[in-house]
């Protein structure tokens, strides 16, 4: 089954170097875009049209931009560590990778830390290694049933 | 160099653990704990581990669920209720596909699941890619070893 993958950013041209970077490596999965941190929430919160889980799934992994309109990324991380159910792998992807940014975001929880490069053609060695590690190695949490995913088979 | 904290009590899984991480390429240096009591005075610096030159901080903990003493488990809340501890990241490496112990792994903090694969070259091939992605790309450093005063500030 494909795991959708939701890419929290603002900026497009990151939105689009790291959705075509995927592509290249070959990554499958589908890509949901919620372009600041209110989208984010209320995708991850099933709100408004988000609430079409057919068209809007959950997703087993979650790139997280940490400079957004609205909500931070940090509050964004903050909000998925304290809901109950299926835990869900974030990984922060930062412009910057300041020390406190980094101790921030462990001390909320986060999976994993990546510096976003600052030249375009290195996007997809930043894909191939969320591919390799976060797609291919590891093994996500499960899905709760009930957690909004209507008839869970196990 | 960075060091890696290997906490596994099986024999022949500490072995192809080692040599796998041996032949990866990537430069590190491995410590082996056989037990949970073993791993919680290695990483509190207790006991026979109180010389951090012979026994530096780890930049990544592989850790099994079932081990003598302490479990896996039990470890792994220990490490997580340590704020200095914060930032290193903790992978479970165990044989177990248990759902309930994936689920409660990432409940208690885990920052990745891995599976022990059986296939001596699937694991070879693996080593590579977890220690690429941990000890290369991944940003966990938030620089504790330059001032390890810090830690105990904390």
């Amino acid at each position: 089954m494909k795991n959708t993958i939701l890419q929290v950013e603002d900026d497009p041209n990151d939105v689009f170097l790291l959705q075509y970077a995927l592509i290249k490596v070959g990554v499958n999965d589908p890509v949901q875009v919620a372009g600041d941190g209110q989208e984010a929430l209320d995708y991850l919160a099933g709100v408004g049209k988000f609430a079409d889980r057919k068209a809007y799934p959950l997703p087993g992994l979650v790139l997280l931009d940490l400079k957004l309109p609205y909500v931070m990324g940090l509050e964004v991380l903050k909000w998925i560590r304290q809901q109950p159910g299926t835990p869900r792998i974030v990984i922060i992807l930062s412009a910057s990778g300041q020390k406190t940014d980094i101790a921030a975001a462990y001390h909320l929880g986060a999976n994993g830390f990546l510096v976003k490069p600052a030249e375009a053609g290195k996007f997809q060695d930043m894909a191939k290694a969320i591919k390799d590690y976060w797609l291919t190695q590891n093994i996500p949490p499960a899905e709760v049933a009930g957690a909004g995913a209507p008839g869970g088979s196990r | 160099m960075k060091t890696v904290l290997l906490v596994e009590d099986n024999d022949d899984d500490a072995f192809l653990t080692k040599l796998a991480c041996e032949r990866s390429g990537i430069p590190h240096l491995l410590k082996l704990v056989t037990d949970g009591d073993a791993a919680v005075d290695y990483l509190a610096g207790t006991g026979v581990y109180a010389d951090r030159v012979i026994h530096p901080l780890p930049s990544l903990i592989f850790l099994d669920v079932l081990l003598p003493n302490r479990s896996g488990m039990e470890v792994l809340e220990w490490i997580r209720c340590r704020p200095e501890f914060v930032n290193i990241p903790v992978i479970m490496l165990t044989s177990s596909s248990d759902p309930a112990h994936i689920h409660q792994a990432y409940a208690l903090g885990v920052t990745s699941y891995l599976l022990k694969t059986a296939v001596p070259q699937e694991f070879m091939n693996a080593a590579r890619i977890i220690l690429k992605y941990w000890l290369q790309l991944n940003i966990s450093e938030i620089e504790l070893e330059s001032s390890p005063s810090s830690i105990a500030l904390n």
